[in-house]
């Protein structure tokens, strides 16, 4: 990567005062855009914000966006509030030391379409929190174009959220071929698929063939499963074709609704 | 562009293009204990510590170090010494080239997993990559280490 000017800023408005107005290339993790972006005229380091916590704010877990995908892997916290399935979603990333970089904030706002967490994001119904107070809901963030700079500062989960996270990679720490994620919350589902290889998408139609049931069946499950696969769109790449990944996307997402609900 | 970082316990000021990623600038400075292959952080050959923590330096651009502490290999010779003879009575070393990073991802994971499960210790070192595929013999050698170290 050739940078023209580097900056590590000590405050958040200093930030996004060099994103927002010199344009400037927020660097979370930086692993994704050191090997993607060719030159950077101005680079914004984000490591000195204070951003890098996981932390319980009441009814909410807030992450903020410069954890690492380590800490999400190991969070005691998160791991009482929803059991493996941060860890599910992040173990498979290559290795400790990779993960030890990679931030939750930087998978988020990069909108990448491998990612895994970002599925589990969505599946929760997490609130992104930015710069200036604007808060979006990960649904909408993922859906909506790139058009303006921002500054992520911390991603909330409610609490109270029974979810599990599925995924085929073609080897172990690869990315995943297809990610399902499903959540049960007060009375309803939430179903997201990722790396379709597009990013991450809600199935409001294998939601609405749950219905409130927080047990479905298995037969159940297995509807909404396909109606995931119908309702949403696939692509083709190396790591598999569209047709494979609409067959795998019933059998995950069926399989994460019923780990979710055991 | 200059940093100022300590590198095993020793300040060190590097000059260094704002893009160039730490291993890079490590080696230029003479650190060449610190090895390269992929350039994209999926093989740990390039492992250090970063304030005690490991990192892949091939993929942390040289500025985020900047004012932190960085370990390489040289920083932790007498345990990596230790180490190293586990690995040779096993035979688990070819042409040693992962070892530097290998054995500071062992170090890390001691501290963070006093007393791992076999499945632990190959999910913790699953980003380590060996080009002669020694990981059988690693794994041998790495349990009778542990085992030395519990008595």
């Amino acid at each position: 990567m050739d940078i023209g000017r580097y900056e590590r800023p000590e405050t958040r408005e200093k930030a996004y005062a060099l994103i927002a107005e010199e344009r400037g290339l927020p660097i979370a993790g930086g692993v994704w855009s050191r090997m993607m972006v060719k030159s950077v005229p101005l680079a914004v380091d984000l490591s000195d914000l204070d951003l890098r916590y996981i932390r319980d704010s009441g009814d909410k877990v807030e992450i903020g966006a410069m954890a690492t995908a380590r800490e999400a892997e190991i969070s005691p916290l998160l791991a009482v509030e929803y059991g493996p399935l941060f860890r599910d979603a992040t173990s498979h990333l290559v290795g400790v030391q990779l993960r030890n970089i990679i931030t939750v904030g930087g998978g988020v706002a990069g909108k990448y379409g491998f990612s895994d967490i970002n599925t589990v994001l969505l599946a929760l119904g997490a609130e992104l929190h930015f710069h200036g107070g604007l808060r979006i809901d990960m649904g909408s963030f993922l859906a909506a174009p790139r058009d303006k700079p921002f500054l992520l500062e911390k991603i909330a989960v409610g609490k109270g959220v029974k979810a599990a996270f599925q995924s085929l990679r073609v080897t172990a720490n690869d990315f995943a071929v297809l990610n399902a994620c499903a959540a049960y919350h007060e009375g309803a589902w939430r179903i997201a698929v990722g790396a379709r290889p597009a990013a991450a998408r809600l199935s409001a139609e294998a939601a609405r063939a749950l219905g409130a049931e927080g047990r479905p069946s298995e037969a159940a499950a297995g509807r909404a499963g396909e109606a995931a696969s119908a309702e949403l769109s696939f692509g083709d790449d190396t790591r598999g074709s569209s047709t494979y990944r609409r067959s795998l996307s019933a059998v995950l997402v069926k399989r994460a609704i019923l780990e979710a609900s055991k | 562009m200059t940093i100022s970082i300590k590198v095993n316990g020793k300040p060190v000021d590097l000059e260094c293009n704002p893009g160039e990623n730490l291993a890079d600038a490590l080696r230029l400075a003479g650190y060449t204990e610190v090895k390269k292959a992929c350039g994209t952080g999926n093989c740990g050959l390039c492992t250090v510590l970063l304030d005690g923590v490991p990192v892949p330096s091939c993929s942390v651009l040289v500025g985020r170090a900047d004012g932190h502490e960085v370990t390489t290999i040289r920083g932790v010779e007498k345990e990596a010494a230790r180490l190293a003879k586990f690995l040779a009575a096993e035979g688990a070393e070819q042409c040693g080239f992962c070892s530097p990073g290998f054995a500071l991802m062992v170090l890390a994971m001691k501290k963070e997993l006093p007393s791992p499960s076999e499945a632990e210790m190959r999910h913790y070192l699953a980003g380590n990559l060996c080009r002669c595929s020694g990981y059988e013999g690693h794994f041998r050698a790495l349990a009778r280490y542990l085992e030395a170290d519990r008595g």
